[in-house]
Order: C-alpha cells, then structure tokens, then sequence
C-alpha cells in the first residue's frame, strides 16, 4: 500500500489558525465594547407609554362590532352586555348621539360582567378614567326594547379588545405597532438593537405608526397582560402591527431584518388602505 | 488558490442537469414569481433572503454534484483525490479553489436574483429604499463566501458519518437562524402572587426552588434558559452565519462584531477545511 502525504501544509494551517484566532478576538473584544456602549435615546424608538387603564377595574375592555361575525355572542353574558349588543343596533342605525357616545369607530364599548364598575358610571370626562367605567352610560344601559327587538335579527356580533380607548393619544388614528420583547433575549435585543435602530426604519416607524413596546421582563401591568392576550405569544420578539381599531395588519415572530421590518410596515400600510377603500 | 481546479469544480457543477434547472429556478423563476405577486407577505420575503438563497443553492449544488469531494458517496475513498495530491499542490489551495469554486455558483445566482428584482423595481414597491438594495447586492456575496466556506469544512470531513453529521447539523443551526426566536412567558402583576400564593399553600414552593428547578437546569436555572438559548445560537451563527449588512451600517452606535462574525466563521472554517485535509491520507491502491 503506498501512502502520499504531497503537499500536506501545516505552515498554512497556523497562518490560517492564527487569522481566524485574531479575528475571533476581536469579533468578541468589539461585542463587548458594543454592549458597554451607552444608547442614545435619539437612536432608538421613542415607544409610547401604556396607561393601565384596567388597573382599577375587573373587567375587560370589549367592543361589539356588528361586522364579521366569526365569533358568536356568548349567551352567558349578563344583561349589561344585552345592553351593548343593542348599542350595537343603535349604531348601525346611525344614531350620531349613541356614536359619541360609545365610541369613535361606530363600534361600541362596553366593560364585560362589570359590578363595580356601575358606581363609577358617572365618572368625569377623562379619558383614562372612562375606560374604569362601564362607557355604556345612562343612554346604553337603557337600551329600548324595540332596538332589541332589531338585533335579534343580526344577533351575531364580534367582540373585541378596545385598544382604541387603552391607546387615547393616537388622536390621528396610526396603525399601532406592538412589540412585544424579553430583555434577557439575545435575539429580542440584537432586533431591538439593529434592525429597528437603523434610522430609516425608525423614521418610519415614529411616523407612520403609534409604537409600542412591552417588555416580558417585567410583570405586566393588567393592560399589558390583556393586550399580550389578544396579540402577544411566548415566542419574542413579536411584531405584531394592529389598526387602531385592533384589527391585525400583520405580524412576525422571531428576528427579522429592517429589510423585513419595511416590507412588513408596508404590507400593513397597503392592508389598511384597502380596508378602508371598502369600507367607503 | 489552483485556478485549474476552480474552473473543472464550475465546469462539473453546471454539467448537472438537474442542478442547472434548479439553479435557473432559484435565480429566474422564483424571482419572476414574487415580482408577479402583489404584494410578498414577509415569509415570502424568505424566498430571496440572501441566507436562504445561499444555503438552498449551496445545498442542492454540493449534494447533487459532489462538487467539493466525494466522501458522501464512497465513504472517505475517492477516485480522483488521491491523483489530485500527487500533484504538486498544496492542501489549501484545493481547498480555497473549492470554496471559491462554490461561491461564484451561489453569488452568481443569487445577485442575479437581486438583479431582477432591483431592475423590474419590485424591491422599490416593497418598500426598500436604495441603501438597502445596494447593499442586498454586497450582503449577498459575504453570504455566498460564509455559506460555502462552512460547506467546504463539511464536505471535506473524513467519514461518511462526520460528513451526515455536518450536514444535519447545518440544517438544524440554518432552521434556527432563520426561526430565531426565544421563548419568554410573561407574568402578570397578580398571576404571579397567586401562582406563590398557591405553591406556599400546598408547602412546595420552597422544594420547587431548592430542588426541583436547581436539580433540573442547575443552581441558577432560571436566569441561565436564556445564556443556553445565547449559546445555541452562537453556534447556529458559526454553522449558519447570517449577515444583515444594511442593520450592521445604520445601526446604533455601531455594531462591528457582527461584520467581524463572518470573516472569523470563513477563516475557522477553512482552517478547519485544511486541517482535515491534512490529516488525511490518501491511498490509490486496491484493498
């Protein structure tokens, strides 16, 4: 048996060993000098606050929408939430006064199975302060029974959360971008860090959209919780983008690239359009 | 690097029949698809991501054309290799005339997959703006260069197993690349006191922290799920390096060490390649 080592190289495998060595070094000495380094507020996302605004309050914020129709009523509901379900009626009516009352998307809101928040009916005209109480107000709670007698017709109508009235600052209606994160994540920090520093996309991001942040770190306030509920998951990070009505525009789970986050901003851009180009 | 062996390693790839129709279909076809379409939704975004693209073209050419050795299918023994090194030629240049050889192939398909996208204008109507094309074009060949780098190290692995082996586990670190994600559960304000408040009542709150938890993860388990999740991931990003160039560049205040990561994966990577290759030895007998 004859063997051959020909031009077997140990030379250019220590030259080769040494460059990945020192590339290795400073790929690690330059992270650490990177995780050191202070952020800048202007570099980064200015998220917006999110008021608690279940703090005080057992229930949920719901609103019943008379479009859709995929999930049923729940029968079990107490007689508050008939009250809405005529509210319901109402709306579609048109009746401009129950509009302004209930809500700002035609849709009205309601607090579920909420005891203690019937004391607080005639609460002051702060907006925060509303959402602890049940917005079906002297009008809602005493909806006629002709109204009734209308919905049972449609009596298929879709809760949802009102993120409208936990959000009261988006006064200009921007689609609300929800990311949810964990500090303690490699991956929700390296995203956090560079895909949503970079600065066109957080122009965009600060222009376009109302963004918020909730951090997994920390225990969720009651709104915060409720809101992970309705569009979060344990799989960070999540971008979730939501219209300010609530309605889902598009989400990711895991790292994406800002090239990602851009195609993702405008997919829900362009889906907002359409939605409202039918609803005219 | 042997230029004789880069060009017969491009001539043997683009002999395959089967790999020339897949790699018109990655750098044509599939491009043309998602130009057609509306709108690409973010997972379709998947389909000309510069590492996907990579590692689907890397995969495909090197298995179906054994373009980097032939280990896989003969078990270690080969038929030209032993004749290639009696030549005169040193072990790195074999291995750098691959790993180039396999480059070109991915880089060519996958700029000319930008190419069309960026002269039909469709990344323009998904939103890019032009720093982010440009930089797509410079993004994709480092991709190129980290994807055959760390298949020419697997490739080049002496068994039939090592080399199964590294192609499994480069599936597996590019299916976490892709999907990176980390599990967190969130608490709420009052979820947490009852959940305490329940584990105090039925007096296994204090055996669950001492012992169940330690003897599970180990002492401080619960803030170690996430350095085991850090360090998979750095190995994913060695077997499967991912390059965003356009975050890297416009990011805060900078963040280097993600250029430096796959210059230091090519170069441990070919050292690695030329270190394999050096231990082996070659025999062109008959048993």
């Amino acid at each position: 048996m004859m063997l051959t080592k020909k031009g077997s190289t140990r030379g250019t495998v220590s030259v080769l060993f040494l460059s990945a060595f020192i590339f290795l070094g400073a790929r690690f000495a330059v992270a650490a000098i990177e995780a050191a380094m202070p952020i800048k507020p202007e570099k980064t996302i200015a998220w917006k606050p999110i008021p608690d605004v279940l703090k005080n309050s057992k229930s949920n914020l719901v609103v019943s929408s008379p479009e859709g129709g995929s999930e049923i009523e729940d029968k079990s509901r107490t007689s508050d939430t008939d009250d809405q379900n005529d509210v319901v009626g109402r709306n579609k009516s048109g009746d401009a006064a129950e509009d302004e009352e209930v809500g700002a998307d035609s849709n009205s809101v309601s607090l579920d199975t909420n005891s203690d928040a019937k004391s607080d009916k005639n609460s002051d005209s702060d907006p925060h302060k509303r959402l602890n109480t049940p917005v079906p107000s002297s009008k809602t709670s005493s909806a006629p029974s002709k109204d009734k007698n209308r919905l049972s017709a449609s009596s298929k109508v879709v809760k949802r959360f009102a993120i409208e009235k936990v959000f009261t600052d988006n006064v200009d209606q921007r689609p609300i971008m929800l990311f949810f994160t964990d500090e303690r994540s490699v991956i929700s920090k390296k995203m956090e860090n560079a895909s949503l520093s970079a600065k066109d996309v957080r122009e965009k991001i600060e222009k376009d959209f109302y963004p918020v942040k909730i951090n997994y770190d920390k225990k969720l306030t009651k709104t915060e919780y409720r809101l992970y509920k309705e569009y979060g998951s344990t799989a960070v990070p999540i971008m979730h983008i939501v219209s300010s009505t609530g309605e889902s525009l598009g989400w990711t789970s895991g790292y994406i690239s800002a090239v990602k986050v851009m195609v993702l901003m405008r997919n829900a851009k362009a889906k907002l359009i359409a939605k409202q180009q039918s609803a005219d | 690097m042997n230029r004789a062996i880069y060009i017969e390693t491009i001539k043997k790839i683009l002999k395959q029949r089967f790999v020339v129709f897949m790699l018109l279909a990655m750098g044509v076809l599939l491009p043309l698809s998602l130009i057609l379409a509306p709108t690409p939704t973010v997972t379709s975004v998947d389909g000309w991501d510069a590492f996907a693209v990579s590692t689907i073209i890397g995969l495909i050419t090197v298995t179906a054309t054994n373009a980097i050795g032939n280990s896989l299918s003969i078990g270690g023994r080969s038929d030209y290799m032993p004749l290639i090194f009696t030549r005169p030629l040193h072990r790195y240049q074999y291995v750098i005339s691959k790993w180039l050889a396999l480059a070109t192939v991915i880089a060519v398909v996958s700029v000319l997959q930008n190419l069309l996208f960026t002269t039909s204008g469709a990344f323009t109507r998904w939103g890019l703006t032009d720093e982010m094309i440009v930089l797509d074009f410079f993004e994709r060949i480092i991709s190129a260069l980290s994807v055959s780098s760390v298949l020419t190290m697997i490739y080049l692995l002496p068994t039939q197993t090592m080399v199964l082996s590294g192609v499994i586990a480069f599936e597996l670190a590019a299916g976490i690349s892709i999907l990176a994600m980390s599990i967190a559960v969130p608490m709420p304000e009052t979820a947490t006191d009852v959940s305490v408040l329940l584990c105090d009542i039925l007096g296994i709150d204090d055996w669950i922290r001492t012992t169940f938890i330690p003897a599970l993860f180990g002492g401080s388990a619960l803030s170690s799920i996430q350095q085991y999740i850090a360090a998979i991931i750095n190995l994913s990003n060695f077997l499967a390096p991912q390059i965003h160039l356009y975050d890297i560049l416009e990011t805060r205040p900078f963040v280097w060490s993600a250029l430096l990561e796959p210059i230091s994966n090519i170069l441990i990577a070919l050292t690695i390649a030329t270190a394999v290759l050096n231990a082996r030895e070659y025999h062109y007998d008959v048993d």
